[in-house]
């Protein structure tokens, strides 16, 4: 049975923010070989921003999209997608939020929204099915991410769906994130490119349904796909089904025996403290409640309610497994009322609790050598004092804060001190995986496009010993594989671990029942891989370059502790990693694409976006 | 031959022990493998709930490793084929731990 118009709408919501304007943008035929969700949101801004423009000035766009999935019934399509140019990072950033905001803009009729321009005065948007209107944000100025939203809920009525900013994305703070109902588009600064933009919080409201084109087809599909995931839930020891009971911090126990859980800002790869402050620790020691976002079975967030250091009760959802490592095991934080708290803080100022710990921790360091004191904290790790502290500096940019705003690595170079002990690419923080033990994930951060991206690495593969996580041969095969593929299941803004067990042929299948378009694998890998030479190009012609694919100078000196002491990335066979991965690539030594590449993969237009 | 078992996250919540000795004898030419020492310790009363092994194979999700000298964690691929040898230290985990 066929005849519905599909899933994908084609219809982009333009906001000039200056004039209080929006237009309807119906997508070009040109664009749909991208999909949807970051491929919508990269060829967009690589069409229409020129890749030197300043991430904070008017000239950035915010692009908001969802994809061919977003909002239908295929399980485990909650999320939507950011685009833009990052005030972290410089490069072009994508960036995911689970909860309901995705399938709220496909119920409002549109594929997304593309923000421009500055308003005159701080704003809220609401976007009702077909309308838009801007509201004054006086009223939640300097107010947390969450009091922003229970503002708008009371404003506009408790059934949108919304994202805010706290104080960080007020304060341009580089590392500030957007949230969404306690979830957040985490990497890459988005919340200040939405402050530069003097829009403080969004909500949506839809009314409409969303269509696919193969019902049919697509009803099989979906009760095929919830099979497996309903098997993946049930299976004990399965990866998906403990994210389903425990969440993702289930336990740090293989990590910390491997060797490869940083600890003290990466100087060791184990944590004793660990056990402490996991996804059991915290079920023992708080009361748990299991959240699931749209259309979900998994529900891996875990709610807690926990106490305070002051005696106060208060609920959290988290923290997530990478926020275990950056404000945990890299602050040799074992408390799990700190981290909690800590992770709170993060929340409330709108702030990536990854890059923002990953500061912190080279902040501690440099406190303990004397390179950098505070008044009023005293710079240790592990004390409670000082992570908070730091924390909440970061997000008033007070103090050391305005230093640590920055990002790790331009901290570092502004003190002029410990810039190869900022653990960072690009000047985005390390997720929670140490390259010195995983060689392939070592090679995925560095090249990644948005800076030390754990969502295209071989973590999995590597941690669990599947392939020799000390060896370096096949891992530049390896990385390219999975950034391309997991570039192309992005265009879906699929959930991340709805892959973990479902097969990749699937992805293509439901493109053809939701859209209509016929779609092999090949060419939907193609789509991902086509996706990540733009983004380079983009990032190329922002001024970067091969040297900033290089790992920080302590991933080039051995590891120290049980399991992993003296493991270390040698420095030759990673510039030979890399050599390997731009040839894979079709890319010149200097991380270039070739024209030829750039033909294959039906872009060579964009060859120039490169050249500053 | 005795073998000592060290259980990560979910097999110390399940069992309660962060370890637990194993004796075992048998095998192919008296030579124990990985698996067998797996159903040795899955015959301990301790571990009776655990489910590491499914129609003689292990159950899916389980990672078994070897504890080196120094102290590493060394995946075993091939439980069935690869043998154990007295005194030596076997780790179990599952994927979650890092996903």
């Amino acid at each position: 049975m066929s005849g519905s118009r599909g899933s994908m709408r084609d219809i982009l919501i333009r906001i000039d923010l200056g004039s209080k304007r929006g237009t309807t943008w119906v997508v070009p035929d040109e664009m749909k070989p991208y999909l949807g969700g970051m491929g919508y949101g990269t060829k967009i801004l690589a069409d229409e921003v020129p890749p030197q423009t300043d991430p904070l000035s008017p000239e950035n766009k915010l692009i908001l999209t969802v994809g061919p999935l977003t909002g239908t019934m295929a399980p485990m399509q909650p999320q939507s997608c950011i685009v833009t140019k990052s005030p972290l990072t410089g490069t072009i950033l994508n960036s995911y939020v689970g909860g309901f905001l995705g399938a709220e803009i496909r119920f409002a009729g549109m594929d997304g929204l593309i923000l421009e321009g500055v308003a005159q005065d701080w704003t809220l948007l609401l976007i009702e099915d077909g309308s838009l209107s801007f509201h004054s944000a006086e009223a939640v100025m300097g107010r947390s991410t969450a009091e922003t939203e229970s503002f708008m809920k009371q404003r506009f009525g408790p059934d949108v769906r919304t994202l805010s900013i706290g104080r960080a994305g007020e304060n341009a703070v580089a590392m500030a994130s957007i949230f969404s109902e306690t979830r957040a588009f985490g990497r890459g600064g988005a919340g200040a490119v939405l402050g530069s933009k003097r829009v403080k919080g969004i909500a949506v409201r839809g009314s409409g349904a969303v269509e696919v084109a193969r019902p049919g087809e697509f009803s099989s599909l979906v009760r095929e796909n919830m099979e497996v995931l309903k098997a993946a839930c049930a299976e004990e020891y399965n990866l998906v089904g403990m994210f389903s009971r425990v969440g993702t911090g289930a336990g740090m126990g293989l990590v910390s025996g491997r060797g490869a859980l940083a600890t003290r800002n990466h100087i060791f790869g184990s944590f004793d403290g660990g056990a402490g402050i996991d996804g059991y620790a915290y079920a023992d020691k708080f009361y748990t409640r299991a959240v699931a976002c749209y259309g979900c079975p998994v529900h891996c967030g875990m709610l807690h309610k926990f106490t305070r250091r002051d005696g106060s009760s208060s609920w959290l959802r988290g923290p997530e497994y990478e926020t275990m490592f950056s404000l945990g095991s890299d602050l040799l934080n074992g408390d799990p009322v700190v981290l909690a708290e800590a992770n709170q803080i993060c929340e409330e100022y709108g702030m990536d609790t990854l890059t923002t710990g990953v500061t912190v921790a080279w902040a501690l360091e440099m406190g303990e050598s004397g390179a950098l004191k505070e008044p009023g904290l005293d710079l240790k790790f592990a004390d409670p004092d000082a992570i908070l502290g730091l924390l909440r500096k970061v997000g008033e940019r007070e103090g050391i804060g305005d230093l640590l705003a920055q990002g790790p690595k331009r901290a570092a170079e502004s003190a002029g001190a410990g810039v190869g002990r900022a653990m960072q690419i690009k000047n985005s923080g390390f997720a929670a995986w140490m390259p010195r033990r995983m060689k392939g994930t070592g090679l995925a951060f560095a090249t990644s496009n948005r800076g030390a991206c754990h969502k295209r690495a071989p973590i999995g593969a590597e941690i669990t010993g599947q392939i020799d996580m000390d060896a370096y041969e096949g891992k530049a095969a390896l990385v390219k594989e999975i950034q391309d593929r997991v570039n192309a299941i992005f265009t879906l803004v699929s959930c991340r671990f709805h892959e973990f067990v479902t097969p990749q042929e699937a992805y293509p299948r439901f493109v053809t029942a939701a859209t209509g378009r016929e779609i092999s694998l090949q060419e939907f890998l193609r789509v991902g891989e086509r996706i990540w030479n733009l983004e380079r190009l983009f990032n190329l012609g922002a001024g970067l370059s091969r040297a900033d694919d290089l790992l920080p100078e302590r991933c080039f000196e051995p590891i120290r502790g049980e399991a992993s002491e003296g493991a270390v990335m040698d420095r030759g066979e990673f510039e030979r990693m890399l050599d390997e991965y731009y040839q894979l690539r079709g890319w010149d030594e200097a991380g270039i694409p070739s024209r030829q590449k750039l033909r294959g993969l039906g872009i060579p237009e964009y060859a120039a976006l490169a050249k500053r | 031959m005795k073998l000592q078992f060290e259980f990560l996250t979910v097999f110390r919540r399940k069992t309660g022990l962060e370890s637990l000795a194993v004796a075992l004898s048998g095998g192919v030419e008296n030579r124990p493998t990985v698996l067998d020492a797996l159903a040795a310790l899955q015959s301990r009363p301790e571990c009776r709930e655990l489910k590491l092994l499914h129609r003689r194979r292990v159950a899916a999700g389980v990672l078994v490793f070897r504890r080196t000298s120094v102290g590493a964690l060394e995946r075993v691929v091939d439980p069935e084929g690869q043998w154990v040898a007295d005194g030596e230290v076997l780790v179990l985990s599952t994927a979650m731990e890092g996903g």
